[in-house]
Protein backbone atom coordinates (compact mmCIF):
# COMPACT_ATOMS: atom_id res chain seq x y z
CA UNK A 1 0.00 0.00 0.00
CA UNK A 2 1.70 3.50 -1.00
CA UNK A 3 -0.31 6.41 0.88
CA UNK A 4 0.81 9.79 -0.48
CA UNK A 5 -0.62 13.34 -0.34
CA UNK A 6 -3.03 12.30 -3.27
CA UNK A 7 -4.41 9.50 -2.24
CA UNK A 8 -4.73 9.40 1.94
CA UNK A 9 -8.58 10.70 1.94
CA UNK A 10 -9.57 7.64 0.15
CA UNK A 11 -7.31 5.63 2.75
CA UNK A 12 -8.88 8.08 5.76
CA UNK A 13 -12.51 7.20 4.49
CA UNK A 14 -11.91 3.05 4.30
CA UNK A 15 -10.33 3.55 7.71
CA UNK A 16 -13.19 5.36 9.20
CA UNK A 17 -15.66 2.45 7.31
CA UNK A 18 -13.56 -0.22 9.09
CA UNK A 19 -12.82 -1.06 5.64
CA UNK A 20 -8.95 -1.12 6.49
CA UNK A 21 -7.18 -4.26 7.32
CA UNK A 22 -4.48 -3.74 10.66
CA UNK A 23 -1.60 -3.53 8.65
CA UNK A 24 -3.31 -1.34 6.44
CA UNK A 25 -4.45 0.82 9.69
CA UNK A 26 -1.00 0.47 10.89
CA UNK A 27 0.18 2.38 7.60
CA UNK A 28 -1.67 4.68 7.32
CA UNK A 29 -1.37 6.04 11.15
CA UNK A 30 2.50 6.03 10.17
CA UNK A 31 1.68 8.14 7.19
CA UNK A 32 -0.41 10.13 9.23
CA UNK A 33 2.42 10.64 12.01
CA UNK A 34 4.87 11.69 9.57
CA UNK A 35 2.37 14.50 8.10
CA UNK A 36 1.28 16.34 10.99
CA UNK A 37 -1.05 18.62 8.93
CA UNK A 38 -2.91 15.77 7.52
CA UNK A 39 -3.06 14.13 11.22
CA UNK A 40 -5.37 17.19 11.99
CA UNK A 41 -7.68 16.88 9.52
CA UNK A 42 -8.06 13.40 10.14
CA UNK A 43 -9.18 14.30 13.49
CA UNK A 44 -11.19 16.20 12.16
CA UNK A 45 -13.12 14.22 10.21
CA UNK A 46 -13.52 11.21 13.48
CA UNK A 47 -14.80 13.98 15.46
CA UNK A 48 -18.07 13.88 12.77
CA UNK A 49 -20.34 11.19 13.42
CA UNK A 50 -23.87 10.48 12.05
CA UNK A 51 -26.97 10.04 14.21
CA UNK A 52 -28.82 7.18 12.89
CA UNK A 53 -30.85 7.17 15.74
CA UNK A 54 -34.39 6.95 17.30
CA UNK A 55 -34.57 10.64 18.05
CA UNK A 56 -34.73 11.38 14.35
CA UNK A 57 -37.73 9.77 14.09
CA UNK A 58 -40.71 11.78 12.66
CA UNK A 59 -43.94 12.32 14.73
CA UNK A 60 -46.32 11.12 10.97
CA UNK A 61 -49.59 11.92 12.98
CA UNK A 62 -48.63 15.39 13.23
CA UNK A 63 -48.49 15.96 9.82
CA UNK A 64 -51.41 13.93 8.55
CA UNK A 65 -54.64 15.84 7.47
CA UNK A 66 -58.00 16.26 7.63
CA UNK A 67 -60.94 16.69 5.24
CA UNK A 68 -61.71 19.73 7.94
CA UNK A 69 -58.20 21.11 7.22
CA UNK A 70 -59.07 21.64 3.22
CA UNK A 71 -60.26 25.35 3.60
CA UNK A 72 -62.64 24.70 0.71
CA UNK A 73 -64.09 22.32 -1.47
CA UNK A 74 -63.51 22.98 -5.15
CA UNK A 75 -63.78 21.04 -8.44
CA UNK A 76 -60.23 19.50 -7.69
CA UNK A 77 -61.13 17.45 -4.20
CA UNK A 78 -64.73 17.60 -5.04
CA UNK A 79 -64.78 13.45 -5.40
CA UNK A 80 -62.70 13.31 -2.76
CA UNK A 81 -65.37 14.70 -0.32
CA UNK A 82 -67.88 12.79 -2.40
CA UNK A 83 -66.05 9.71 -1.65
CA UNK A 84 -65.50 10.67 2.03
CA UNK A 85 -69.16 11.27 2.36
CA UNK A 86 -70.28 7.67 1.57
CA UNK A 87 -67.41 6.19 3.16
CA UNK A 88 -68.71 7.88 6.30
CA UNK A 89 -64.94 10.11 6.34
CA UNK A 90 -66.69 13.64 6.85
CA UNK A 91 -67.73 15.09 10.29
CA UNK A 92 -71.06 16.69 10.19
CA UNK A 93 -69.76 20.31 9.71
CA UNK A 94 -67.71 18.55 6.71
CA UNK A 95 -70.75 17.00 5.34
CA UNK A 96 -72.55 21.04 5.83
CA UNK A 97 -69.62 22.28 3.71
CA UNK A 98 -70.79 19.67 0.98
CA UNK A 99 -74.11 20.04 1.14
CA UNK A 100 -73.73 24.02 0.41
CA UNK A 101 -71.04 23.21 -2.01
CA UNK A 102 -73.75 20.93 -4.13
CA UNK A 103 -76.77 23.75 -3.44
CA UNK A 104 -74.04 26.63 -4.94
CA UNK A 105 -72.81 24.12 -7.84
CA UNK A 106 -76.23 22.46 -8.47
CA UNK A 107 -74.26 20.87 -12.05
CA UNK A 108 -72.17 18.44 -9.33
CA UNK A 109 -74.83 17.04 -8.43
CA UNK A 110 -75.24 14.41 -10.87
CA UNK A 111 -71.83 13.38 -9.91
CA UNK A 112 -72.38 13.27 -6.24
CA UNK A 113 -75.47 11.05 -7.38
CA UNK A 114 -73.36 8.71 -9.11
CA UNK A 115 -71.37 8.21 -6.06
CA UNK A 116 -73.75 6.52 -4.56
CA UNK A 117 -74.42 3.76 -7.50
CA UNK A 118 -71.00 2.76 -6.89
CA UNK A 119 -71.37 0.24 -3.80
CA UNK A 120 -71.67 -3.41 -4.09
CA UNK A 121 -73.66 -5.78 -2.81
CA UNK A 122 -72.80 -9.17 -2.34
CA UNK A 123 -74.61 -11.84 -4.45
CA UNK A 124 -76.14 -14.06 -1.82
CA UNK A 125 -77.09 -16.99 -4.85
CA UNK A 126 -73.03 -17.54 -5.30
CA UNK A 127 -73.06 -20.11 -2.75
CA UNK A 128 -69.92 -22.29 -1.78
CA UNK A 129 -71.38 -25.84 -3.05
CA UNK A 130 -68.43 -28.00 -1.17
CA UNK A 131 -68.58 -27.22 2.26
CA UNK A 132 -68.93 -31.19 3.60
CA UNK A 133 -65.95 -31.57 1.41
CA UNK A 134 -63.98 -29.53 3.96
CA UNK A 135 -66.03 -30.17 7.15
CA UNK A 136 -63.99 -32.44 10.10
CA UNK A 137 -65.41 -35.22 11.89
CA UNK A 138 -64.72 -36.14 15.12
CA UNK A 139 -63.41 -39.65 15.82
CA UNK A 140 -66.11 -40.28 17.91
CA UNK A 141 -68.47 -40.02 15.24
CA UNK A 142 -66.21 -41.55 12.67
CA UNK A 143 -66.26 -44.52 15.26
CA UNK A 144 -70.03 -44.53 15.34
CA UNK A 145 -70.08 -44.78 11.41
CA UNK A 146 -67.58 -47.32 11.43
CA UNK A 147 -70.04 -49.36 13.55
CA UNK A 148 -73.03 -48.82 11.81
CA UNK A 149 -71.61 -49.89 8.66
CA UNK A 150 -70.05 -53.18 11.04
CA UNK A 151 -73.60 -53.68 12.13
CA UNK A 152 -75.33 -53.16 8.91
CA UNK A 153 -73.08 -55.91 7.34
CA UNK A 154 -74.00 -58.36 10.32
CA UNK A 155 -77.14 -57.83 9.72
CA UNK A 156 -76.82 -58.27 6.06
CA UNK A 157 -75.28 -61.75 6.84
CA UNK A 158 -77.46 -62.72 9.18
CA UNK A 159 -80.75 -61.91 7.11
CA UNK A 160 -78.79 -64.20 4.11
CA UNK A 161 -78.18 -66.87 6.73
CA UNK A 162 -81.88 -66.87 7.64
CA UNK A 163 -83.15 -66.80 3.81
CA UNK A 164 -80.95 -69.63 2.72
CA UNK A 165 -81.22 -71.65 5.74
CA UNK A 166 -84.78 -71.09 7.23
CA UNK A 167 -87.34 -72.20 4.88
CA UNK A 168 -89.04 -75.27 4.96
CA UNK A 169 -85.99 -76.63 7.13
CA UNK A 170 -87.08 -75.54 10.46
CA UNK A 171 -90.60 -75.78 10.04
CA UNK A 172 -91.24 -75.86 13.98
CA UNK A 173 -89.70 -72.51 14.13
CA UNK A 174 -90.59 -70.45 11.20
CA UNK A 175 -93.86 -71.89 9.17
CA UNK A 176 -94.66 -68.98 6.99
CA UNK A 177 -91.86 -69.21 4.68
CA UNK A 178 -93.62 -69.95 1.60
CA UNK A 179 -91.01 -70.19 -1.87
CA UNK A 180 -92.89 -70.15 -4.43
CA UNK A 181 -91.09 -72.06 -7.38
CA UNK A 182 -91.75 -75.20 -4.84
CA UNK A 183 -95.66 -74.65 -4.76
CA UNK A 184 -97.82 -76.42 -7.56
CA UNK A 185 -101.21 -76.86 -7.17
CA UNK A 186 -100.70 -80.60 -7.01
CA UNK A 187 -99.16 -79.95 -3.96
CA UNK A 188 -101.65 -78.13 -2.19
CA UNK A 189 -103.32 -81.28 -0.76
CA UNK A 190 -99.95 -82.99 0.69
CA UNK A 191 -99.51 -79.37 2.57
CA UNK A 192 -102.71 -80.61 4.34
CA UNK A 193 -100.54 -82.61 6.41
CA UNK A 194 -98.10 -80.25 7.41
CA UNK A 195 -100.83 -77.24 7.67
CA UNK A 196 -102.58 -79.64 10.06
CA UNK A 197 -98.71 -79.71 12.21
CA UNK A 198 -98.45 -76.14 12.50
CA UNK A 199 -101.87 -74.48 13.98
CA UNK A 200 -103.78 -74.32 10.70
CA UNK A 201 -106.41 -72.22 12.54
CA UNK A 202 -108.43 -71.09 9.92
CA UNK A 203 -108.29 -71.63 6.23
CA UNK A 204 -105.65 -72.06 3.34
CA UNK A 205 -106.06 -70.10 0.67
CA UNK A 206 -105.24 -71.66 -2.68
CA UNK A 207 -103.98 -70.16 -6.23
CA UNK A 208 -107.74 -69.28 -7.77
CA UNK A 209 -109.79 -69.40 -5.20
CA UNK A 210 -107.72 -67.16 -2.84
CA UNK A 211 -111.28 -64.85 -2.51
CA UNK A 212 -113.77 -68.29 -2.30
CA UNK A 213 -111.82 -69.63 0.33
CA UNK A 214 -112.49 -66.34 2.85
CA UNK A 215 -115.94 -67.46 2.75
CA UNK A 216 -115.50 -70.71 4.21
CA UNK A 217 -113.51 -69.04 7.40
CA UNK A 218 -115.58 -69.70 10.65
CA UNK A 219 -115.36 -66.24 12.35
CA UNK A 220 -117.55 -64.57 9.90
CA UNK A 221 -116.33 -61.08 11.25
CA UNK A 222 -113.13 -61.83 10.40
CA UNK A 223 -114.52 -63.43 6.56
CA UNK A 224 -115.99 -59.81 6.18
CA UNK A 225 -113.22 -57.95 7.34
CA UNK A 226 -110.76 -58.85 4.71
CA UNK A 227 -113.67 -59.88 1.92
CA UNK A 228 -114.37 -55.80 2.55
CA UNK A 229 -110.53 -54.97 2.14
CA UNK A 230 -109.70 -56.85 -0.37
CA UNK A 231 -111.18 -55.95 -3.87
CA UNK A 232 -111.20 -51.96 -2.22
CA UNK A 233 -107.62 -52.25 -1.53
CA UNK A 234 -106.13 -54.90 -3.91
CA UNK A 235 -103.43 -53.36 -6.05
CA UNK A 236 -102.10 -54.99 -9.42
CA UNK A 237 -99.12 -56.04 -7.36
CA UNK A 238 -100.72 -57.66 -4.52
CA UNK A 239 -102.67 -59.65 -7.20
CA UNK A 240 -100.07 -60.77 -9.02
CA UNK A 241 -98.24 -61.45 -5.87
CA UNK A 242 -100.58 -63.92 -4.15
CA UNK A 243 -101.34 -65.51 -7.49
CA UNK A 244 -98.02 -66.17 -7.76
CA UNK A 245 -97.62 -67.21 -4.46
CA UNK A 246 -99.42 -70.52 -4.05
CA UNK A 247 -100.18 -72.27 -2.02
CA UNK A 248 -101.13 -68.99 0.48
CA UNK A 249 -101.72 -70.13 4.29
CA UNK A 250 -103.30 -67.84 5.83
CA UNK A 251 -102.96 -68.54 9.88
CA UNK A 252 -105.55 -66.52 11.69
CA UNK A 253 -105.73 -66.60 15.16
CA UNK A 254 -109.69 -66.27 15.21
CA UNK A 255 -108.95 -62.32 16.27
CA UNK A 256 -110.08 -59.73 13.86
CA UNK A 257 -106.96 -58.03 14.67
CA UNK A 258 -104.69 -60.35 13.18
CA UNK A 259 -107.30 -60.11 10.17
CA UNK A 260 -106.51 -56.72 9.82
CA UNK A 261 -102.52 -57.35 9.92
CA UNK A 262 -103.00 -59.50 6.90
CA UNK A 263 -104.88 -56.81 4.95
CA UNK A 264 -102.73 -54.03 5.59
CA UNK A 265 -99.36 -55.14 5.57
CA UNK A 266 -99.83 -57.41 2.73
CA UNK A 267 -98.57 -60.42 4.83
CA UNK A 268 -99.38 -63.67 3.02
CA UNK A 269 -99.42 -65.86 5.85
CA UNK A 270 -99.44 -65.82 10.17
CA UNK A 271 -98.87 -67.79 13.14
CA UNK A 272 -99.28 -67.20 15.99
CA UNK A 273 -96.30 -65.60 18.15
CA UNK A 274 -93.18 -67.97 18.42
CA UNK A 275 -91.19 -66.94 21.22
CA UNK A 276 -88.07 -68.98 18.98
CA UNK A 277 -88.11 -66.94 16.35
CA UNK A 278 -86.24 -65.26 14.63
CA UNK A 279 -86.64 -61.35 13.77
CA UNK A 280 -84.58 -58.41 12.44
CA UNK A 281 -84.88 -56.91 15.63
CA UNK A 282 -83.15 -60.19 17.55
CA UNK A 283 -80.27 -60.23 15.63
CA UNK A 284 -79.33 -56.24 15.68
CA UNK A 285 -80.37 -56.91 19.41
CA UNK A 286 -78.11 -60.44 19.48
CA UNK A 287 -75.36 -58.35 17.50
CA UNK A 288 -75.28 -55.41 19.77
CA UNK A 289 -74.66 -57.87 22.70
CA UNK A 290 -71.57 -59.08 21.75
CA UNK A 291 -70.48 -55.38 21.39
CA UNK A 292 -68.31 -54.89 24.77
CA UNK A 293 -68.17 -51.63 25.14
CA UNK A 294 -71.29 -50.45 26.82
CA UNK A 295 -71.14 -47.06 26.58
CA UNK A 296 -70.97 -47.28 22.90
CA UNK A 297 -73.33 -50.12 22.95
CA UNK A 298 -75.79 -47.72 24.94
CA UNK A 299 -75.04 -45.15 22.23
CA UNK A 300 -76.60 -47.29 20.08
CA UNK A 301 -79.24 -48.87 21.11
CA UNK A 302 -80.21 -45.12 22.11
CA UNK A 303 -79.51 -43.29 18.80
CA UNK A 304 -79.34 -45.90 16.24
CA UNK A 305 -82.74 -47.31 16.00
CA UNK A 306 -82.87 -51.00 15.05
CA UNK A 307 -85.48 -50.22 11.99
CA UNK A 308 -82.65 -48.42 11.05
CA UNK A 309 -79.56 -50.80 11.43
CA UNK A 310 -82.22 -53.37 9.35
CA UNK A 311 -82.62 -51.00 6.63
CA UNK A 312 -79.47 -50.63 6.43
CA UNK A 313 -78.63 -54.57 6.14
CA UNK A 314 -81.35 -55.40 3.57
CA UNK A 315 -79.66 -52.41 1.56
CA UNK A 316 -76.69 -53.74 1.59
CA UNK A 317 -78.17 -57.31 1.52
CA UNK A 318 -79.46 -56.38 -1.68
CA UNK A 319 -76.83 -54.66 -3.41
CA UNK A 320 -74.60 -57.91 -2.91
CA UNK A 321 -77.75 -59.64 -4.54
CA UNK A 322 -79.00 -57.52 -6.77
CA UNK A 323 -82.34 -58.58 -5.34
CA UNK A 324 -85.00 -56.49 -4.20
CA UNK A 325 -86.43 -57.78 -0.58
CA UNK A 326 -88.61 -55.36 1.33
CA UNK A 327 -89.33 -54.33 4.74
CA UNK A 328 -92.27 -53.36 5.94
CA UNK A 329 -93.44 -52.03 9.35
CA UNK A 330 -97.00 -52.49 10.56
CA UNK A 331 -97.56 -49.23 13.09
CA UNK A 332 -99.87 -49.05 15.27
CA UNK A 333 -102.16 -45.90 15.85
CA UNK A 334 -100.75 -44.79 18.39
CA UNK A 335 -97.51 -44.77 16.38
CA UNK A 336 -95.83 -47.94 17.60
CA UNK A 337 -94.31 -50.67 15.45
CA UNK A 338 -96.75 -53.79 15.81
CA UNK A 339 -95.57 -56.02 12.86
CA UNK A 340 -93.21 -56.62 10.20
CA UNK A 341 -93.01 -58.34 7.23
CA UNK A 342 -90.31 -59.21 4.77
CA UNK A 343 -90.75 -59.09 0.97
CA UNK A 344 -89.76 -60.23 -2.34
CA UNK A 345 -90.56 -61.70 -5.50
CA UNK A 346 -89.78 -65.30 -4.23
CA UNK A 347 -90.72 -65.13 -0.38
CA UNK A 348 -92.72 -63.50 2.20
CA UNK A 349 -91.72 -63.38 5.59
CA UNK A 350 -93.81 -61.66 8.19
CA UNK A 351 -94.10 -61.69 12.15
CA UNK A 352 -96.06 -59.75 15.19
CA UNK A 353 -93.76 -57.99 17.45
CA UNK A 354 -93.27 -58.71 21.40
CA UNK A 355 -95.34 -55.76 23.22
CA UNK B 1 -61.49 -23.90 18.43
CA UNK B 2 -63.31 -26.77 18.85
CA UNK B 3 -64.35 -29.16 16.07
CA UNK B 4 -68.01 -28.28 15.81
CA UNK B 5 -67.23 -24.59 15.82
CA UNK B 6 -64.36 -25.10 13.07
CA UNK B 7 -67.31 -26.97 11.03
CA UNK B 8 -69.98 -23.63 12.21
CA UNK B 9 -66.48 -21.41 10.44
CA UNK B 10 -67.63 -23.16 7.44
CA UNK B 11 -71.00 -22.85 7.46
CA UNK B 12 -71.10 -19.01 8.10
CA UNK B 13 -68.09 -18.22 6.37
CA UNK B 14 -67.47 -20.02 3.24
CA UNK B 15 -70.33 -18.74 1.37
CA UNK B 16 -69.16 -14.78 1.72
CA UNK B 17 -65.09 -16.14 1.52
CA UNK B 18 -65.85 -18.01 -1.59
CA UNK B 19 -67.42 -15.08 -3.31
CA UNK B 20 -64.68 -12.89 -2.30
CA UNK B 21 -62.49 -14.82 -4.07
CA UNK B 22 -64.73 -15.93 -6.71
CA UNK B 23 -64.61 -12.24 -7.46
CA UNK B 24 -61.41 -11.48 -7.89
CA UNK B 25 -59.84 -14.72 -9.61
CA UNK B 26 -63.10 -15.08 -11.59
CA UNK B 27 -62.81 -18.84 -12.14
CA UNK B 28 -64.74 -21.23 -9.86
CA UNK B 29 -62.48 -24.02 -9.60
CA UNK B 30 -59.70 -21.82 -8.22
CA UNK B 31 -61.51 -20.17 -5.82
CA UNK B 32 -62.84 -23.50 -4.60
CA UNK B 33 -59.37 -24.55 -4.29
CA UNK B 34 -58.16 -21.31 -2.83
CA UNK B 35 -61.55 -22.51 -0.15
CA UNK B 36 -59.86 -25.43 0.47
CA UNK B 37 -56.58 -24.53 1.04
CA UNK B 38 -57.73 -21.52 3.69
CA UNK B 39 -59.53 -24.59 5.32
CA UNK B 40 -56.67 -27.07 5.44
CA UNK B 41 -54.80 -23.90 6.67
CA UNK B 42 -57.25 -22.90 9.71
CA UNK B 43 -57.39 -26.94 10.52
CA UNK B 44 -53.61 -26.98 10.46
CA UNK B 45 -53.95 -24.37 13.23
CA UNK B 46 -57.49 -24.73 14.75
CA UNK B 47 -55.68 -24.67 18.35
CA UNK B 48 -54.40 -21.13 17.78
CA UNK B 49 -57.31 -19.64 16.23
CA UNK B 50 -60.50 -18.71 18.39
CA UNK B 51 -63.78 -18.72 16.55
CA UNK B 52 -64.12 -15.34 17.56
CA UNK B 53 -61.19 -14.08 15.45
CA UNK B 54 -61.82 -17.08 12.48
CA UNK B 55 -63.67 -14.54 10.13
CA UNK B 56 -60.46 -12.65 9.95
CA UNK B 57 -58.02 -15.55 9.98
CA UNK B 58 -60.52 -17.12 7.01
CA UNK B 59 -60.40 -13.99 5.00
CA UNK B 60 -56.56 -13.32 5.92
CA UNK B 61 -55.47 -16.54 4.77
CA UNK B 62 -57.82 -16.88 1.36
CA UNK B 63 -56.33 -13.38 0.40
CA UNK B 64 -52.62 -14.25 0.95
CA UNK B 65 -53.11 -17.64 -0.78
CA UNK B 66 -54.79 -15.69 -3.46
CA UNK B 67 -52.31 -13.07 -4.00
CA UNK B 68 -49.75 -16.10 -4.35
CA UNK B 69 -51.93 -17.90 -6.86
CA UNK B 70 -52.19 -14.82 -8.85
CA UNK B 71 -48.38 -14.05 -8.57
CA UNK B 72 -47.50 -18.05 -9.77
CA UNK B 73 -49.28 -17.36 -12.54
CA UNK B 74 -47.88 -13.88 -13.83
CA UNK B 75 -51.27 -12.01 -13.84
CA UNK B 76 -50.74 -9.48 -11.75
CA UNK B 77 -51.06 -6.57 -13.35
CA UNK B 78 -49.88 -3.04 -12.48
CA UNK B 79 -51.48 -2.45 -8.91
CA UNK B 80 -51.37 1.49 -9.61
CA UNK B 81 -51.26 2.31 -13.44
CA UNK B 82 -55.43 2.02 -14.75
CA UNK B 83 -54.89 1.85 -18.63
CA UNK B 84 -57.18 4.35 -20.16
CA UNK B 85 -58.59 2.15 -22.92
CA UNK B 86 -60.22 0.27 -20.44
CA UNK B 87 -62.61 3.23 -20.36
CA UNK B 88 -63.69 1.88 -23.89
CA UNK B 89 -66.72 0.01 -24.36
CA UNK B 90 -68.87 -1.91 -26.92
CA UNK B 91 -71.75 -3.77 -24.84
CA UNK B 92 -75.01 -3.01 -24.17
CA UNK B 93 -76.23 -2.76 -20.69
CA UNK B 94 -79.59 -3.34 -18.82
CA UNK B 95 -78.80 -2.20 -15.75
CA UNK B 96 -76.46 -0.61 -13.35
CA UNK B 97 -75.33 -3.70 -11.70
CA UNK B 98 -74.01 -5.07 -14.43
CA UNK B 99 -71.59 -1.90 -15.50
CA UNK B 100 -70.97 -1.76 -12.18
CA UNK B 101 -69.74 -5.60 -12.25
CA UNK B 102 -67.80 -5.45 -15.66
CA UNK B 103 -65.80 -1.71 -13.80
CA UNK B 104 -65.00 -3.66 -10.78
CA UNK B 105 -62.94 -6.60 -13.04
CA UNK B 106 -61.30 -3.95 -14.34
CA UNK B 107 -59.95 -2.67 -11.33
CA UNK B 108 -56.15 -2.98 -10.65
CA UNK B 109 -56.48 -6.23 -7.84
CA UNK B 110 -55.45 -4.54 -4.75
CA UNK B 111 -58.00 -2.11 -5.33
CA UNK B 112 -60.83 -4.41 -6.11
CA UNK B 113 -59.79 -6.57 -3.11
CA UNK B 114 -60.40 -3.59 -0.62
CA UNK B 115 -63.40 -2.57 -2.20
CA UNK B 116 -65.07 -5.77 -2.16
CA UNK B 117 -63.88 -6.76 1.76
CA UNK B 118 -65.31 -3.33 2.22
CA UNK B 119 -68.39 -3.51 0.72
CA UNK B 120 -69.32 -7.41 0.95
CA UNK B 121 -68.25 -7.98 4.52
CA UNK B 122 -68.63 -4.57 6.19
CA UNK B 123 -65.17 -4.38 7.10
CA UNK B 124 -63.78 -1.22 8.61
CA UNK B 125 -60.20 0.45 6.96
CA UNK B 126 -57.94 -1.19 10.08
CA UNK B 127 -59.56 -4.53 9.40
CA UNK B 128 -59.22 -4.48 5.70
CA UNK B 129 -55.72 -3.47 6.52
CA UNK B 130 -55.12 -6.71 8.75
CA UNK B 131 -56.09 -9.05 6.31
CA UNK B 132 -54.54 -7.56 3.40
CA UNK B 133 -50.87 -6.30 5.06
CA UNK B 134 -51.61 -3.18 3.89
CA UNK B 135 -51.33 -0.09 6.13
CA UNK B 136 -54.68 1.92 6.98
CA UNK B 137 -53.28 4.70 5.28
CA UNK B 138 -53.15 2.68 2.09
CA UNK B 139 -56.22 0.81 2.45
CA UNK B 140 -58.15 4.01 2.47
CA UNK B 141 -55.82 5.70 -0.66
CA UNK B 142 -56.58 2.25 -2.68
CA UNK B 143 -60.45 2.18 -1.44
CA UNK B 144 -60.64 6.43 -2.94
CA UNK B 145 -59.00 5.62 -5.97
CA UNK B 146 -61.12 2.85 -6.58
CA UNK B 147 -64.26 4.60 -5.63
CA UNK B 148 -63.49 6.86 -8.07
CA UNK B 149 -62.89 4.87 -10.76
CA UNK B 150 -65.78 2.93 -10.60
CA UNK B 151 -67.47 6.39 -10.60
CA UNK B 152 -65.82 7.64 -13.65
CA UNK B 153 -66.45 4.09 -15.37
CA UNK B 154 -70.26 3.94 -14.90
CA UNK B 155 -70.56 8.16 -15.15
CA UNK B 156 -69.13 7.44 -18.83
CA UNK B 157 -71.49 5.11 -19.71
CA UNK B 158 -74.28 6.42 -18.65
CA UNK B 159 -73.25 9.46 -21.23
CA UNK B 160 -73.26 6.77 -24.03
CA UNK B 161 -76.60 5.26 -22.98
Amino acid sequence: MNITRENYEAYIIDYLDGKLNPVQSAELMHFLSQNPDLEEEFNEFESIKINSSKEMKLNKEELKRDFSDIKQINDENFDEFCVANFEGDLNNQDECRLKEYLKKYPEKQKDFDLYSKIYLSPDYSIKYSEKNSIKKISPFIRRKNLLLYVTSAAAAILLLILIVYMPGKDREGISEIQVADNITEENISSQKEYENNVEVTEKQITKGKKYKVLENIKNEKIAEKISDNLPKDNTDDKREALEYLTPISAQLNNTVEYADLIMNTEIKTIKSVDKNKYALKEFANQYLENINDHSIHEIILNKINVWAIAEAGIKSFNYLTESEVMLKKQVSSDGAIVAFALNSESFSISSPLKK
Amino acid sequence: MTIAEYNKSVDDFSDGLYRFILKNVKDEEKAKDIIQDTYEKLWIKISNVSYEKVKSYLFTAAYHTMIDLIRKEKRQENMEKINTEIYSHTKQYTDISEILEEAVNKLPEDQRSVILLRDYEGYSYDEIADITGLNESQVKVYIYRGRMFLKKYIGSIETVI
